[in-house]
């Protein structure tokens, strides 16, 4: 465990120094800041709003960043040859997968607790409240970008980090298009239509479980139950993702 | 006892067209407490055998062991070394940062590691960038630093490929008194080059590799005639084989 956390901690200090990765948190800051400015157009409805732009900035943010460190952890570390070195120590593979995954997340989920308190802190200034229940949703965006870094995770153990990149970004709408498959499907009349069309639906994670942005915003009450089965769910198909990814990286050679 | 052997270890890198024989049945013995050349032309498959030697790439054929025990061994990576050829480190560390961040992988306790790390850098010179990112060093820089990472583990044996390619003379002095100093604190070199000239300084016994295969193998003084360079004995040695 010292060793996947070791390699974790310089998974993350290599990255956190990327300028790119604080334009994006910064640049999401500024766009929920700026939502405050539309009061004047949106009377009334402005908390409402703000709340909206608010979530939907950090999902969109997490999402980036997520599929950036994770497509781009394994893939730095073989084209600059850093692997050599860390492999000719006694470093496991399944070590060196899961010390870039955890370094990854930790950086993913950094980014998103600067954001979520930046995004608390301006609804609490505008609201004269503390809107804690908007926790809930960020909850879920943080398990989503765990998910996320697993399938770019994977993606670039067989890739390289552009195309795991955009083949992330992919499963990324295409999860949260997949719950639509199933009433495709039914119309389908061809049997092999439908067997692909389900195995596709069942191989993409459903992230639009992870999407409770639009009630929490409208002040539906989320139920802790619906977040932890999301959460379970979440874990459990990371976890599949990084086997898959270890399975694929055994028999890479780094020569 | 050894420190490496190989047996009929053989490398065949398959390509979408043809496949390359990078390394032909190699066997190979080195004794520990020397320095060892490891020669031959580009693309002899040098760095190829450190490779499998590491378990950085898997051999086709055959097995070898390193300090009596068969690669593939994790506990064999607690006793080695490594300095690749044309070291890269991550560019944002402090060669504090990168010492300590390799000590941690071998769990050296943070009071050892500590101490190791000064020792280290004063031993390659480097105490007073000891905080300078590696993004600003130059390549001789680079070099010291990647000697350093490769004892930070005490190691019995260390493998140097390449170590003094494209270093200025002064660089190359640095490097070739370090690796010396390294054989006086009685651990086995495993050097891979081009330089002959250095490598006839700085070598107990030699082992040149053409086309994959091992055409000589001894002890320096054992090899050359008097008066004989190294360059002279290698390109003989080449010539005979049809290089």
């Amino acid at each position: 465990m010292n060793i996947i956390l070791t390699i974790a901690q310089g998974a993350y200090q290599k990255v956190i120094k990327s300028k790119i990765l604080y334009v994006i948190v910064v640049f999401c800051l500024l766009a929920i800041a700026y939502s405050t400015l539309y009061s004047a157009v949106t009377a009334g409805e402005e908390t409402k709003l703000m709340k909206d732009i608010g979530l939907a900035g950090i999902a969109v943010a997490a999402m980036l960043i997520s599929i950036m460190v994770g497509s781009t952890a394994i893939p730095t570390e073989i084209e600059s040859r850093t692997i050599q070195t860390l492999i000719s120590k006694p470093v496991r593979k399944h070590e060196f997968i899961l010390g870039q995954f955890l370094g990854a997340v930790y950086v993913a989920l950094l980014s998103i607790a600067i954001m979520a308190i930046g995004f608390i802190i301006i609804l609490a200034i505008k609201t004269h409240a503390l809107n804690l229940v908007m926790f809930r949703p960020l909850i879920l965006v943080c398990f989503e970008a765990i998910v996320l870094v697993a399938v770019s995770v994977l993606f670039s153990t067989f890739c390289s980090s552009m195309v795991s990149s955009i083949l992330a970004i992919v499963v990324y709408i295409a999860g949260h298009l997949s719950y639509q498959i199933p009433f495709l499907v039914e119309k389908a009349g061809n049997a092999v239509t439908k067997f692909a069309g389900l195995l596709l639906y069942y191989i993409l994670p459903n992230l639009q479980y992870f999407n409770v942005k639009a009630p929490a915003a409208h002040g539906i009450y989320v139920p802790w139950g619906l977040i932890f089965g999301v959460i379970l769910y979440g874990v459990i198909y990371a976890a599949i993702m990084l086997l898959v990814s270890l399975v694929i990286f055994k028999n890479k050679d780094f020569a | 006892m050894l420190a490496i052997k190989t047996e009929h270890l053989t490398k065949i890198f398959k390509g979408r067209e043809k496949e390359t024989r990078a390394l032909e049945d190699l066997n190979l013995q080195v004794s520990p407490n020397q320095i060892y050349g490891f020669l031959g032309p580009n693309g002899a498959g040098k760095t190829t055998t450190i490779n499998v030697l590491l378990g950085l790439t898997a051999p086709t054929t055959g097995t070898a062991w390193i300090l009596e025990k068969q690669i593939g061994d994790i506990e064999i990576k607690q006793k080695i070394g490594f300095l690749p050829q044309s070291p890269y480190f991550y560019e944002s560390f402090s060669p504090v940062e990168l010492l300590n961040f390799y000590g941690k992988i071998f769990k050296i306790p943070r009071k050892e590691r500590c101490k190791k790390i000064e020792e280290l850098l004063d031993m390659v010179g480097l105490t007073d960038s000891r905080k300078i990112p590696l993004r600003k060093f130059s390549r001789g820089m680079l070099q010291r630093i990647g000697i350093a990472q490769t004892l930070i583990n005490d190691p019995d044996l260390v493998f140097f490929d390449e170590p003094i390619a494209g270093l200025d003379p002064v660089g190359r002095k640095e490097v070739m008194d370090t690796i010396l100093n390294i054989k006086k604190q009685g651990r086995t070199v495993f050097f891979c080059s081009h330089v002959l000239h250095d490598v006839e300084m700085l070598c107990d016994s030699i082992g040149i590799l053409h086309k994959g295969q091992l055409i000589v193998s001894g002890k320096l003084k054992d090899l050359l005639k008097p008066k004989e360079s190294l360059e002279e004995y290698f390109l003989k040695s080449i010539e005979k084989k049809g290089g």
